[in-house]
This record gives C-alpha cells, structure tokens and sequence, in this order.
C-alpha cells in the first residue's frame, strides 16, 4: 500500500505497449518523500524512463495509479501537473533568448510582466548563468544550456523536478561539477528530485535514496550505502560497483563453494542455493589462520585495469575470476599461486 | 525511442488524421485526376470507345520514328549530362572550399532560372549573331547553321537539365564515407583503383537517381526543343502541343499524350519495382 | 586533379550563356545580335513602359501568390498529417500527393485545356493558378515534410511540462521553429508558377497571358531584346536568393 504521507508515490504501476508483449513497466510500487533525492538508476529498456515520462504525464499508464499528495494524477494532463521537467537534450526554445526560455513557464501562467523579470533573474543566478539573459541557446556550450534548462524548471517554483539523463551528453569533469551542483540546489530549495540516469556513479553521489530497474521492474530501492553493502538481486550486486559473486550451496550450516568453504559473519537462512557476494576492497592477499574464508587460486591470466586487477584462473578444479583492487594484488603474475582471503563481515548473501 | 506521434498533443490526437488530408486528396481528385481521366477516356475515341486512335498511332512509321527520336535524344542527353556533371558533383562533394561553394552556387543558380530564360540564351549564342558566329567569322569562315538543328536542341537541353543530374549526383555523394576511399588507397590501391572500386560503385544511386530524372524530362520536353529545335526534330511533346495549336485532331493528341504518359509512368513503375520510388524523393 | 579541371570547364559551360544574355539586355536593336551593337538601358525602360509586358507581369505576380496561397493551404495540413499520425494507406496517399511530379507538362496541358474548357476556367487567372497549384503540392509537401522530420519533438514536451497548453504550445514553439520551412516550401512554389511555360502556354490566352508565355512568343516570332532584360531580371533575383541562402547556411 502505498504510504499516504509520501509526496509521490506509484502504486503497482505498470505500462504495456501492445498486448502480448511483455510490459515495459511491471507492477511497479514506489514512494518518494517530501524533499528527498531518488534516482531510477537500471541500464537503456529497463523502464525507468517509461516510468518519469508516466510521472510526467506524456505517457499513459495501463494499470495502477500515480498519486501525488495522495491524489490520483491520471486525469491531469501534463501541462497542469506543475513538475518542473528536464529533458536529456535540454529542449531549449531555439528561437527564443535565455531570458525568455526561462520565461516561458512563467508567461504562459498569467504572470506579470515585472515579476517574471524578478524571477527570471533570480533563477538564473542560482544556476550560475548571471549575465546570460540575451544569448540564444545554439551560442551555449553543453553545460550551460544545461543549466538554463533547469532554471526553466525551477523558475515557476515546482515542490516537484523530474530529470531525464540531463547530464549524459557533457564530459566527466563538467558532469561531476553539474552532479554537486544540482546536490546543492536540490537541498538548497528543498524540491523533490526524481532523476534517471544509468550511471551508478551518478546515482550513488547525489540521491538520497536510489530505485534500481531492471526490465520493467524495480530490483531493488535503498539508500547508497544500502545498495553497495546489502544488494536484495544478483542484479544490483553486479550493477552497482564490482563484486565477486560466488555460487555456493548451503547445507546444514555449513557453505560450500568452488572458492572453499565460507563463513559469513550472519548465517543463510535457509538451506539451498545461493549467491555470495564479496566486494573487491576485501580482498586481501595472503593465507591467514582460518581455514575458510580463504582460497589458494592457480593464476593463468591477469586482467590490469588500472585501479583494479582480474585474475582469471583455477581453485582445485573450478573456474575462477577474481576482482581485486590493484594494489592489494601487487607482485601476483600468472602461474603463481595467490593465496587471499577475506572476513565474514565481508560476506553478502544472496538467497 | 517512443514516436513522435506520442508526442503529439491530446487535442491533436482527436481530430483525425484524415481531415487534414481531405483538402489535398479533393483538390487532386477533382483538378488533377479527373483532367487526366478523360484525357485518357478521349484517346479512346470522342463518340464511342475505340481503340482505332492507337491503332492509328502504332502502325503510322511517322509516329513511331518520333516515338524512337524522343527516346534516343532522351538517351544522348541523359549520358551527356552524366558525363558532364559527374566531375562537378565529385569535386563539390569530395573537396567543397572555395571551389566547391563557388561551383554549388553556379548550380544552384542554373537550376532555379526558367527553362526559358536558359534556352533563350542558347538562341543568342548559336544565333547568326552570336558569339559562335562571330568567331567563324574571325576567322574568315562562314559560320555554319547552329540554331534549329538537332545540335542546337541537344545543347540546349543539356544545358537545362545538367544541373538536375548534379543535385542527385551531389546528394549521394554527400553521404559516401571519406575514409572508404582513403581505407582503400590504404590497403595499396592507387587512387584511379580506389575511385573505380570504391567511389564510382558507391555513387550509382546517385547515377541512377540523376539518369531517371534527367530522361522522364528530356521525354516530355517542349519548350526547348521546340524554340531550339528544327522541323526534322520532331520530339512528341512538340506534336501533342501542334495538335493543341493548330491541327486541333483531339484524339490523336490525346492518343499521344497517353503513350506518353504511359512510358513516363512505366519508367517510374520499374524504378520503385527495383528501388522503391522513396529513394527518388528522399535521396 | 583532373576532376578539378574538368570541374572548372563545365562550370563556365553552365554559367556563360548567363552572361552572354545578361550583356545582351543592353542591346536595343531589334535582333539578336551579339555583342549588342550599343550599351543602352533602352530595352530596360521598354519592359517597365510597355503594357504589352507589364500587363503578363503583374498576371504572373497575381496567379503566383494565388497558387502559392493555395498550394500551401491545402498541404500544410497533409504534411502535419504525416508527420503526426501513423495511419493505414499513407504509401497509397503519398503516391497520390507525389502524381503531379510525374506527369510530364505537356499531358497536363492538353488535359487543362480540356478541363478548363468545360468548366470555363479556361484563358483566366484563376484556371492558371489552380493548375499551378495543382503542380506545385509534391514539391510544397516534400519540403514541408522534411522540416517537420527535424522538427524537435520533444520542444513540445518541454513546453508543456512548463505549463503550456497543446494549443499555446503549437502556437508558440511549433510554428516559429517550423516558420523557415514553411517560407521557403512558399517560395518554392512561387518560384514554380511564375517561371512555369508550357501549362500556360496553352491555358493562359489572351486574357490571362503569363510572363513566360509572352516570352516565348515573342522569342518565336520578333527576337526582342527585352527578352534578354527579362531574364536577367529574373536570373539576378535567383541569384540573390541562392546567394542569400548559402550566406545563411554557413
């Protein structure tokens, strides 16, 4: 059920294109609260931008409901819902100045004419964009079109902001610099901020809280920390940073696995199959005193990327790939033998 | 991507899509199609049905030596044009630069004056006045008859329809990839090799696109085969425009316009068979 | 390179017969002769003085912008059609839109004659004008569908999301980005009819006689010299808009 305090919430949300096929939004269920930051992070087709365009009003669901404050939305067309919007190419009005882009939500509102400048300049300078009133935007540059996007839709005051991808086209560095930016305005004004993107990056440095799709479905939603530490599918384990996921069986508390025998500090629940997953920070080399949680792996390839190393290689008989951080796997070449281990803390079960 | 008819507003949405193509599809039916339908009905005989029109048609050597004149001079323009404006959509396509701006504008220019504006200037120059004149006489030569030869005719429809053959030619070029052909000098061939292998085969849409539009033209040219042209250059648009003027034998001339339109449409026919008439719009 | 060269020569093979009637227009003997014996503005002040070519003039201006209105009119509902909707028979249609492009001038001429003939439309303005019309539409819809093509769809999301209307989104961000096509598939079609010979020739008459078709008489039968003045006119304000519209796209 969804919680009547939320600001927006999605209830068994779900959106079908054509009958027979599967649906690109599945049963989805989701509340956001007031002021809170919360990413649709999942990779291109798995629904998250079906869902925003759903919030938004330009797509129509076929089953479930959108509510905001607790109302069903479906009846309001998108140009009443008053969310302020962002789109992956900016949509600037091309034929109309900066100051007057960011007018426009404003004029088409009934406001007058001194007012809309007031305001016009004041969301200008909380995007930094101060002195740009009379350009156009085709003599923008990437980042700055960005940014009179978003004063556009910040300008008519919105407790709601959707943000589709608004930053895949700019370099890493402006990214990163626009990332802290939104951060801050977002916290500064206090808006509800939905915001897609596939970059996990992205998602795990601003949002409060993020929603992890995956065919049409959400996997999984949890604060970043929860979602690095804790992942509830194999899916956001792998999606969200890089693990180890090891296959293992558990069978009268005890888990086996091609690695060896393993001991995570909480216990399986059930007997069974399961997934275990070890971030690659808790590798170490070296045997240790224990006789779990450990692996002697016959090296044949060493994959370098830089920050991280990928043994490919033999445990006994079994395949193996190791993720590792690269300085924990210094001096390790193939035909050695790496010897590494790992704490129970470490250990995160998948049932 | 979801479609732009997504995109389309609610409102939109509710009037179909039909009322806005109703205005066109009238005003075609009744001040297009239906002129064109009786002019094929009066082929058929202007009392009753007969296809004694075509039969006179088909089996009087007159009518189809133009029929074979129109086609052949179709023919030579066609290939002159190709000749001719392959070098010019090749070095405007592949360097651009002064050169190449200079040369579309020079184009661009030709293609927008009239037909009539051009083929008067070829009356001019191959006048007994003109400048080739003058030069005969320059050099103590009497200068030969220029104007309403079959010469005469053939330059002049060149001239017009070259820049037609350079805009298609042009437009696919345009989108041939660079690095195909710096790829193949790079694999070892030399550059004719890479132009003969790579470009040239490359550019054939472009060919076969400029060659159709030049030939349906060249097919049903009046104006300047008829101002440039002499009597033994009998193209069959300038007979259905006789019987319009001065004969006033309908039939006959509607006989002759339905073959023409007729072979124009066969044409089009064979090319969206093998390619799909959307390439001629779009390409 | 050889192309270069080659290049160059069918240039000036395009470009010189220009030339040569633009020198021509300042002739003002009777004849053809070149190069003209004086250098006068003579012919000049004939054609703006002499009604029996102001007169097809102002025709051909008037029937240009009615067939321009028309044309536009009628397809600028299509191309949206097109562009907006998915809808059963659009290949049948379209072919339909493209079928004066492919018949040739002179069938459509014979076929006007006929047709205007009995409905009375024939030797006016008005039958001249929907004829060009008639022939102007493929192109007009052509030109139009490729604005709409690269129109930004999802200006209009955007403007909606910021509160706008479908109405007031059409009005205010739709048809000022899409102003450029719409004005040029205009000229286009402008261009067309005024320059347009053959139909008129045949349809035009007395009364409602063209500039093309006064030309082509008068090339037919005195050789006048304001032919010449004629088309240099005409060619210097293709020039200038060609010129114009390559300025614009750098």
């Amino acid at each position: 059920m969804p919680d009547p305090t939320a600001h927006l919430a999605l209830d068994r949300l779900t959106k079908r294109y054509r009958d027979g096929q599967p649906a690109a939004v599945d049963d989805i269920a989701l509340d956001v609260e007031r002021g809170s930051f919360v990413s649709f992070l999942g990779p291109s087709g798995s629904g998250k931008t079906t869902t925003l365009m759903m919030i938004a009003g330009f797509e129509a669901a076929t089953r479930g409901r959108i509510l905001l404050d607790g109302r069903d939305i479906a009846a309001v067309p998108p140009y009443r819902r008053n969310f302020g919007m962002v789109f992956q190419n900016y949509a600037l009005f091309p034929h109309m100045t900066v100051a007057q882009n960011v007018a426009y939500p404003l004029e088409v509102r009934g406001i007058g004419r001194d007012q809309t400048a007031r305001r016009v300049a004041e969301a200008l300078d909380i995007v930094g964009l101060g002195g740009f009133a009379v350009r156009r935007p085709r003599e923008l540059s990437g980042g700055q079109q960005q940014r009179v996007a978003l004063a556009r839709a910040l300008v008519f005051e919105p407790t709601l902001v959707l943000m589709d991808e608004p930053l895949g086209a700019l370099d890493k560095n402006l990214r990163e610099q626009m990332q802290i930016e939104i951060k801050a305005i977002q916290r500064r004004l206090g808006i509800t901020l939905i915001y897609v993107t596939h970059d996990q990056g992205e998602a795990m440095s601003m949002s409060d809280r993020i929603a992890v799709f995956n065919r049409g479905r959400i996997e999984q939603v949890a604060s970043p920390l929860d979602l690095y530490a804790r992942p509830a599918t194999r899916f956001v384990g792998e999606f969200v940073g890089e693990s180890n996921m090891i296959e293992a069986v558990v069978a009268g508390g005890r888990i086996d696995s091609p690695w060896g025998p393993l001991r995570p500090a909480r216990p399986a629940t059930a007997d069974g199959r399961v997934l275990a997953m070890i971030r690659p920070e808790a590798i170490e080399l070296g045997a240790g005193d224990e006789p779990h949680n450990r692996a002697d792996i016959v090296v044949d390839n060493l994959v370098h990327y830089g920050d991280r190393v990928v043994l490919l290689g033999r445990c006994g008989t079994a395949p193996v790939k190791l993720t590792a951080w690269a300085r924990d796997a210094e001096g390790i070449a193939p035909g050695h033998t790496a010897a590494v281990r790992w704490r129970g803390e470490d250990i995160h079960l998948i049932e | 991507m979801t479609g732009i008819r997504d995109h389309a507003p609610p409102l939109r949405q509710m009037l179909a899509p039909w009322a806005l193509l109703t205005p066109v599809i009238v005003f075609l039916l009744v001040m297009f199609v239906v002129p064109l339908l009786q002019v094929v009905r009066l082929s058929f005989g202007e009392q009753e049905f007969s296809v004694a029109g075509y039969a006179a048609f088909f089996s009087d050597p007159f009518h189809l030596r133009v029929l074979g004149r129109t086609l052949a001079t179709a023919a030579i323009v066609t290939v002159l044009c190709l000749v001719l404006g392959y070098p010019i959509a090749y070095v405007v396509a592949r360097h651009g630069g002064g050169l190449g701006r200079s040369l579309l504008l020079i184009v661009t220019m030709s293609f927008w004056t009239s037909f009539l504006v051009r083929t008067f200037a070829w009356l001019v120059i191959l006048g007994n006045q003109g400048p080739i004149a003058a030069g005969f006489r320059a050099l103590g030569l009497a200068p030969p008859q220029l104007l309403f030869t079959t010469f005469a005719s053939t330059i002049g429809m060149v001239h017009i329809l070259l820049p037609f053959m350079i805009m298609a030619l042009y437009s696919v070029m345009l989108r041939i990839d660079a690095n195909l052909v710096r790829a193949a000098e790079v694999l070892g061939g030399s550059p004719l090799q890479a132009f003969a292998r790579v470009y040239l085969p490359l550019s054939f849409p472009g060919v076969i696109n400029g060659a159709m539009m030049v030939f349906i033209i060249c097919l049903g040219f009046y104006v300047t085969p008829e101002l440039l042209g002499g009597p033994k250059d009998q193209m069959i648009a300038r007979l259905i425009g006789a019987q319009i003027e001065q004969l006033l034998d309908w039939q006959e001339a509607a006989t002759m316009a339905v073959v023409l339109l007729g072979v124009t449409l066969a044409l089009y026919a064979i090319y969206d068979y093998l390619f799909g008439l959307d390439r001629l719009w779009n390409g | 390179m050889i192309a270069r060269a080659l290049a160059i020569l069918v240039g000036l093979f395009i470009i010189a017969p220009m030339i040569v009637v633009m020198v021509m227009s300042f002739g003002a003997g009777a004849s053809l002769a070149f190069p003209p014996a004086d250098f006068t503005w003579a012919s000049y002040v004939r054609y703006f003085t002499d009604p029996r070519w102001m007169v097809p003039t102002w025709n051909s201006l008037v029937i240009g912008v009615i067939s321009t209105a028309i044309t536009m009119a009628v397809t600028t509902p299509a191309a949206f059609a097109f562009a907006l909707y998915g809808f059963r028979g659009r290949n049948l249609i379209r072919l339909v839109i493209m079928m004066p492009l492919m018949a040739p001038a002179i069938v459509m001429a014979l076929a006007y004659f006929f047709y205007f003939g009995e409905i009375g439309l024939l030797n006016t303005i008005a039958g001249v004008a929907v004829a060009h019309a008639c022939i102007a539409i493929p192109l007009v819809f052509l030109i139009l569908s490729a604005g709409l093509k690269s129109f930004d769809w999802t200006l209009l999301r955007a403007s909606q999301a910021a509160g706008a209307g479908p109405w007031t989104s059409f009005r205010r961000v739709c048809f000022p980005v899409l102003r450029p096509s719409f004005l040029v598939a205009a000229l286009f079609a402008f261009i067309n009819s005024f320059d347009e010979t053959v139909i008129a020739l045949f349809i035009s008459g007395r009364a409602a006689s063209t500039l093309p078709r006064r030309m082509f008489e008068n090339v037919r039968q005195e050789s006048d010299p304001v032919v010449a003045v004629v088309s240099t006119l005409l060619f210097l304000l293709v020039a200038l808009i060609a010129t114009v519209a390559m300025m614009r796209r750098r």
